[in-house]
């Protein structure tokens, strides 16, 4: 055991990729270490171990002393999201109000579309219906109908309940989800049908989960709703499975935690309890929390967060401290009723196309990516079509022989020449040029991604600081962010594991929503403030009690659990609501249901227009929520005060020819791990790390501050 | 910049264009630095992009919000179309008519445009297809000078009318259809006048649809307005006024390259129908074109034949037809050019004048617009047959749904006054193709995006509870590609004592034409049941319908509920007031077919069977399919003799074409035709001497026949 193995790790957390599976260790003081290996879809467990094995090895210590010392193991999981998009789940059978049993061939018309881009929008011979999880023969409609208002249209017929379990059980479904109408206002029927149907799986002796969409999905909006509840039960026992699994193998090798998986709203909770459909967005949430925990070291509480991957630029924010969560997300082309950090997703990454449109003879970056098989043509697999990596490589900002560390060995004569015959001949230009038009619209894509969602969030860039990051973020940050007014630009040394340090700064987390239905008419008086406050004030404690309850169960002391409670609120009639953080805990006095609303008044004028305005409609409250969150340990970024600006020695590599304002330019290369706190460097240059490389172009200067964090700055 | 007054500008643009054939001369910013170019696009893409993003979500209306009725643009100074949203692609260029419109109407001088206007208007006579389309406008200044416009439009679903939800199904003129502003100036300095929001709130049953609609489009068009800025700064006002001006001319030229690629030169003809149900003149309505396709790449669409403009909803104005046939053009041909004025700058549109596309004055009614909608669907078909002559097979469809609904207006459910339509039409069946069936319940002619809303949002809308909301079984046409199949929804009134419900769609004749042997889709029609004895099955338990079942004979919730059951063809029904407990359906109308239903796939037809869209009459009499209807397993053999079968019976029954015509013709030289197809005819042939000359050529008509007027003929019998 050498000296380093004295280390005492206290949290790991694993980020299962679509390439490689990331980990990153902390030590009690905070110290971190990082460690990469490819993934194993087949296997995860051997991924997974491999890359706590890999980043062990940097503190000289075995996976079996990394996980005996470990307080906290968290994972970001693909498992949800593989079981869907491989559609390799249960099988699921659906009981819904009489009438709806179409409800997943129909699709509400919106699934035939909506991971479309614009021209296959456009275009409806493109439109497709998908295959629905649960088939027609699987669904039976039973007779009762709750309405708008939460009143009873026409009674349940317990007699159709009972009559559909017995049929469904009888044809071996694993799961029977129960969705009715309104049930997410009165959930009577839904309940009591779930009783019915638990009745008559035990009278049959089966095993059956039953599932209703209430518990999993209490939002309006039918067909998210049965979305959700049906993906539960389609993946929840498979989850379940895949996560005990991995929890016996940690135990085998010593680890005596509860592992911890990452839900897609952004909080890590114990693998026993989380819910399936609450985990599908597991990944990447990983990047925007951990551009939330730099916010909250550096003071900043507006951030965006860009993450550059081989298929995709995902950009994600976080306005006033708080992230931005999408409450109406689809996934796998279904619509789900499942709140997700919101995550801007565009097909601009390092593996996406160039390719020239034989009509109107335009370049055309992506969306199709070479992915990682073939991946782009300097890869050597085969690839033909020219990428994005290609053209970094064409123009000089990668180095063939230290990509990846030099464990892919680039191919640049394949991919000048892919260049050269696709896009640079057919547009009558150099193959550089053609490689800058490339990497020009890559990134103005980018550009437009960012500020597209800044545009329709109402924000002002000049509020936020951007973070780069992913194996490309370094490599096109400059180029993304120009002439985007933005309050700073930050990359960081670990940009290739951000995502999983992010992740690793998460805490323990739940949100939890109920319907409340409140309608507040215009000019309300002290009186119905008082009465329609109260209405929300029972529901906020009874989500902090489930909350409370939730947490202890899990272990946690009930001292430290913190709340946040929302509220989901509208001008009279609109179909679209705020999601408000409450200034206050309760609504006690007019004074505090005043507080309320002018929070409302004060997010919607931001987000929308003064014009937009309308508090003569009055307001609508129909859901509440509530997020119950306890810390734990994170990662800490040592802090070293800033030294010289110039760089070691050491840290200078070489020069290398680079392609900057239309012309080759000797450039300086440096290494990105052996700059210093306090160092400043004028573009033109590049900075190298096994995982990414930073490009720094004419005009552009950067800073490292104590943290080691890298400042992309205009030159002064 | 140009010089003059922006009416000066129009002028001399129309004079260019009609001079030089094209929009602009030389793309030297294009040709200049081809990445820049595209850049630039890409950011004034975003901008209409973006407040079609964000405007949505200030709406109250299910339409804009959840249904995206609702589009965006960037115009130039003179109103052509630069960039638009996605959305009702319908509108391409009625707000592009708006801005013209004001412009030539000297809105210039008085009432004047300044930063921080906005202009609105629902006049379809000046742009849109019916009141209900709502559009503003709002000018882009730079140093003074107006250099380009923002508009953003919507469809709003309430409009004040004689009738509750907007589409009024027996407008006889202009003055039932609601509230019309015609290029009216509804905010100044970035403020909404309250005067003219009283008015509103005061003339309509539900103000909060339209009052928050124009807050979404002022959203829009504020944010489109900033971004624009944004993006002259730094390249300079004439700069962006170039680029603007090379985009419509790089798609005119995109366009016609794609027109000479795709589309096999020559003349192509195709019909749409409608039905006028007025009382006591029920009639059809004529929608015929013919398209050319010039080796040069021009497309011409000539509608010589449409009906006559009446006293009737049935009809829309010019910017309806340009409107839709620029859509069918943009979803089948331009999806992925840039979508601006250079789109309609290779075609040209040839509308009789006093026909009921573009009728003779702006009393004639245009709420339903259906001779229009005929009359573009049909566009589609022949463009369709120009690409299959080209060999583009996969491109070539039969014809979309018709759109109609259920209306309804009183005192909601929360008991405030409302009136709206469910417009859950927008994801209908949609046609077949020549190589898959249509989708069931996906689109729409106007919107590409289809999406029908989820119900419990139509139920705070409209106090009618779903019983509910099914595919509509063997609604599409049949073919070797069936037609999609629409919605069919049962309604139970329920919540209030005072509604009206009616409802609005075509006459009782077939909407969707099929291709090439593919059926048509059926005929939409609409049950209500007043008086039922619902309260009384649910007391004892018994069952409730759903749907209409597989018998539309006689559906399930005929057979099921006692009640004075009314079988409503072609859909349409005035506003009639509502008991709790009655029951009302509504069908969204089903999907074209393609090909001969004997040559469809059994496996095609089983999997119907499984989704239980079909049914087992079906299979066997229309497809030819013997199937298990336990197992639905397919017998090969029996199929075989079943389709060898009716292909035997088809050559028993068949005569020769001349034979047929013949026999026709005989027909017609006595004036045996239905009365409302007389009535059709006489009114199109005594319209149209280009039209009477060929009808008569074709049947070879003697100098002296004359179509008989069947209410002459009856007035004389009587």
């Amino acid at each position: 055991m050498s000296i380093e193995s004295r280390r005492r790790p206290e949290l790991c957390y694993i980020d299962v990729g679509g390439t490689f599976t990331d980990a990153f260790i902390v030590d009690a003081e905070g110290e971190y270490v990082t460690g990469k290996a490819p993934s194993t879809p087949g296997e995860l467990a051997r991924g997974f171990f491999a890359a706590i094995g890999a980043a062990a090895e940097s503190w000289g210590m075995t996976v079996e002393e990394v996980l005996r010392s470990l307080k906290v193991l968290g994972y970001g999981s693909t498992v949800v999201l593989n079981a869907i998009l491989t559609r390799s789940g249960r099988t699921p059978g659906l009981i819904t109000t009489s009438g709806f049993e179409g409800i997943l061939l129909m699709e509400r018309g919106k699934q035939t579309w909506v991971d479309l881009d614009r021209a296959a929008r456009l275009h409806p011979m493109t439109h497709r219906h998908n295959s629905p999880i649960v088939p027609r023969r699987l669904i039976r409609g039973v007779t009762g109908r709750i309405d708008s208002l939460g009143r009873e249209v026409i009674p349940l017929y317990e007699h159709d309940v009972r009559a559909a379990a017995e049929e469904l059980v009888e044809a071996r479904v694993d799961a029977i989800v129960i969705c009715l109408l309104w049930s997410f206002l009165n959930p009577s029927h839904e309940r009591r049908a779930a009783e019915i149907v638990r009745d008559v799986v035990r009278e049959r002796g089966r095993q059956v989960q039953v599932v209703t969409s209430v518990d999993v999905s209490p939002m309006i909006r039918e067909l998210p709703r049965v979305n959700t509840a049906i993906l539960e039960a389609y993946t929840g026992d498979l989850a379940r499975a895949a996560f005990q699994d991995m929890q016996g193998r940690l135990e085998e090798r010593g680890f005596r935690g509860q592992l911890q998986i990452m839900q897609s709203t952004g909080g890590l909770a114990p693998a026993v309890y989380v819910k399936a459909v609450e985990t599908i967005q597991s990944g990447p949430a990983g990047g925007v929390i951990g551009g939330r925990y730099i916010g909250e070291i550096y003071g900043f509480e507006n951030l965006i967060t860009t993450d550059v991957g081989g298929t995709s630029f995902d950009v994600g924010l976080v306005s006033e401290g708080f992230i931005n969560v999408n409450r109406e997300p689809a996934v796998a082309r279904m619509l789900l009723g499942v709140p997700m950090i919101e995550i801007l997703s565009i097909g601009a990454g390092g593996g996406t196309i160039a390719r020239i449109d034989p009509l109107t003879g335009r370049l055309e970056i992506g969306p199709q990516s070479a992915g990682s098989e073939p991946g782009p043509v300097c890869y050597g697999r085969g690839g033909t079509e020219p990428t994005v990596t290609d053209a970094d490589l064409v123009l000089g900002y990668l180095d063939p022989d230290y990509f990846i560390g030099g464990r892919i060995v680039l191919d640049a004569g394949s991919a000048r020449r892919a260049i050269r015959e696709r896009i640079a001949e057919p547009l009558g230009m150099s193959i550089e040029k053609a490689a800058e038009g490339i990497r020009t619209i890559a990134d103005a894509k980018m550009r437009d991604a960012i500020s597209g969602l800044i545009a329709t969030r109402g924000f002002d860039l000049s509020d936020y600081h951007l973070l780069a990051f992913g194996g490309a973020g370094p490599s096109h940050v400059a180029d993304y962010t120009k002439g985007l007014s933005l309050a700073g630009t930050m990359v960081f040394p670990f940009s290739a594991v951000f995502s999983a340090f992010g992740a690793a700064s998460a805490d323990y987390e739940h949100h939890y929503t109920r319907a409340v239905n409140v309608i507040v008419p215009p000019r309300a008086s002290d009186e119905e403030k008082l009465a329609l406050g109260r209405r929300i004030s029972e529901a906020w404690e009874e989500l902090r009690v489930r909350g409370s309850r939730q947490m202890e169960h899990e272990g946690f002391d009930r001292a430290r659990i913190q709340f946040r409670p929302l509220a989901m609120i509208r001008y009279g009639r609109q179909l679209n609501d705020l999601i408000v953080t409450s200034p206050v805990d309760r609504i006690g006095s007019p004074a505090d249901w005043d507080r309320l609303i002018e929070a409302f008044e004060q997010l919607y004028t931001r987000v929308f227009a003064v014009a937009a305005k309308y508090p003569q409609a009055g307001y609508e409250i129909l859901e509440v929520g509530l997020a119950a969150y306890t810390e734990k340990i994170r990662p800490k970024l040592r802090f070293e005060a800033p030294g010289l600006s110039a760089p070691p020695e050491d840290a200078a590599k070489r020069l290398r020819p680079a392609w900057f304002e239309g012309g080759w330019q000797e450039t300086a290369v440096y290494e990105m791990s052996r700059l210093r706190p306090g160092n400043e460097l004028s573009g033109p240059i590049l900075v190298e790390d096994p995982t990414t490389t930073l490009v720094v172009p004419p005009a552009r200067r950067i800073r490292l501050d104590g943290y080691r964090t890298i400042w992309l700055e205009e030159e002064r | 910049m140009s010089p003059g007054s922006l009416k000066d500008r129009l002028h001399e643009r129309d004079r260019r264009v009609a001079e030089l054939g094209v929009y602009e001369e030389r793309l030297d910013l294009k040709e200049g630095d081809p990445i820049a170019f595209e850049l630039l696009y890409s950011r004034i893409l975003q901008s209409v992009t973006s407040a079609h993003e964000v405007a949505r979500l200030v709406s109250a209306s299910p339409m804009s919000r959840e249904l995206g009725e609702i589009i965006f643009g960037l115009y130039t100074p003179e109103g052509d179309a630069v960039a638009l949203s996605r959305g009702l692609l319908i509108h391409i260029h009625t707000m592009s008519r708006m801005i013209k419109w004001m412009i030539e109407n000297d809105y210039q001088d008085d009432p004047g445009f300044n930063e921080g206007d906005y202009y609105f208007n629902n006049d379809p006579y000046i742009g849109g297809a019916h009141c209900p389309d709502q559009m503003i406008v709002t000018p882009i200044y730079w140093e003074g000078e107006l250099v380009a416009w923002a508009g953003g439009l919507t469809h709003t679903p309430e409009t004040g009318g004689s009738e509750p939800g907007g589409f009024i199904p027996f407008a006889r003129s202009r003055f039932d259809e609601g509230l019309f502003l015609p290029c009216v100036k509804i905010a100044e300095n970035d403020r909404i006048k309250r005067d003219l929001e009283i008015l509103v709130e005061r003339g309509i049953r539900s103000p909060i649809f339209w009052l928050t609609d124009n807050r979404a489009k002022i959203t829009g068009t504020q944010m489109i307005r900033q971004e624009i800025k944004g993006l002259i700064e730094p390249f300079g006002a004439d700069n962006f006024g170039k680029a603007c001006r090379e985009y419509i001319e790089d798609t005119r030229r995109a366009a016609k390259r794609r027109v000479r690629t795709v589309l096999f030169p020559g003349r192509y003809r195709e019909v749409g129908w409608r039905g006028s149900v007025m009382p006591r003149q029920e009639t059809l309505l004529h929608g015929p074109v013919e398209l050319t396709v010039s080796t040069e790449g021009r497309l011409v669409l000539d509608y010589q034949g449409m009906s006559p403009a009446g006293r009737h909803p049935f009809q829309g104005t010019l910017p309806t037809i340009e409107g839709l046939v620029m859509n069918v053009l943009i979803q089948h041909l331009f999806y992925d050019l840039k979508h601006n004025e250079g789109v309609l700058m290779v075609v040209d549109l040839k509308v009789p004048e006093g026909s009921a596309g573009n009728p003779p004055s702006i009393f004639y009614p245009t709420a339903l617009w259906g001779i229009t909608y005929g009359a573009g669907l049909a566009s589609g078909q022949a463009l369709s047959r120009a690409y299959y002559a080209q060999g583009y097979r996969e491109e070539v469809h039969a014809t979309s749904a018709l759109s109609c609904a259920y209306t309804a207006g009183g005192v909601d459910q929360y008991g405030r006054p409302f009136g709206a339509h469910n417009f859950e039409f927008a994801a209908a069946g949609l046609f077949a193709s020549a190589v898959a069936d249509g989708l069931d319940t996906a689109g729409v002619e106007f919107n590409p995006e289809g999406e029908m809303g989820d119900a419990e949002i139509w139920e705070q809308v409209l106090p009618p509870v779903y019983l509910g909301r099914e595919i509509h079984i063997d609604g599409g046409g049949f073919g070797k590609y069936r037609g999609g199949n629409g919605v069919l929804s049962l309604y139970q009134v329920w919540g209030t004592d005072e509604i009206d419900v009616g409802g609005f769609g075509a006459a009782p004749i077939f909407s969707a034409p099929g291709l090439m042997g593919g059926y048509p889709a059926g005929a939409v029609y609409m049950w209500v049941g007043s008086r039922t004895n619902i309260r009384q099955l649910i007391e004892e338990r018994r069952p409730i319908p759903a749907g209409e079942g597989e018998d539309p004979e006689t559906p399930d919730f005929v057979r099921q509920v006692a009640a004075t059951w009314e079988l409503v063809h072609g859909h349409n029904r005035v506003g009639t007031p509502a008991r709790p407990g009655d029951l009302f359906t509504a069908m969204t109308g089903d999907g074209g077919g393609f090909g001969d239903p004997i040559e469809r796939d059994p496996e095609l037809v089983r999997r119907d069977l499984e989704n239980k869209v079909t049914t087992p009459w079906t299979a066997r009499n229309v497809y030819c399919i013997a199937v298990d209807p336990d197992t639905l397993e397919v017998d090969r053999q029996e199929t075989e003799r079943l389709r060898a079968a009716r292909r035997e019976e088809r050559m028993r029954m068949g005569i020769p074409a001349q034979q047929y015509k013949a026999r026709e013709r005989e027909r017609v030289l006595c004036g045996d035709f239905p009365p409302p197809v007389a009535r059709m005819y006489h009114a199109v042939l005594g319209a149209s001497e280009v039209f009477q000359s060929a009808f008569r050529e074709f049947w070879d008509l003697p100098e002296e026949w004359r179509m008989p007027d069947p209410d002459q003929l009856a007035q004389e019998m009587a």
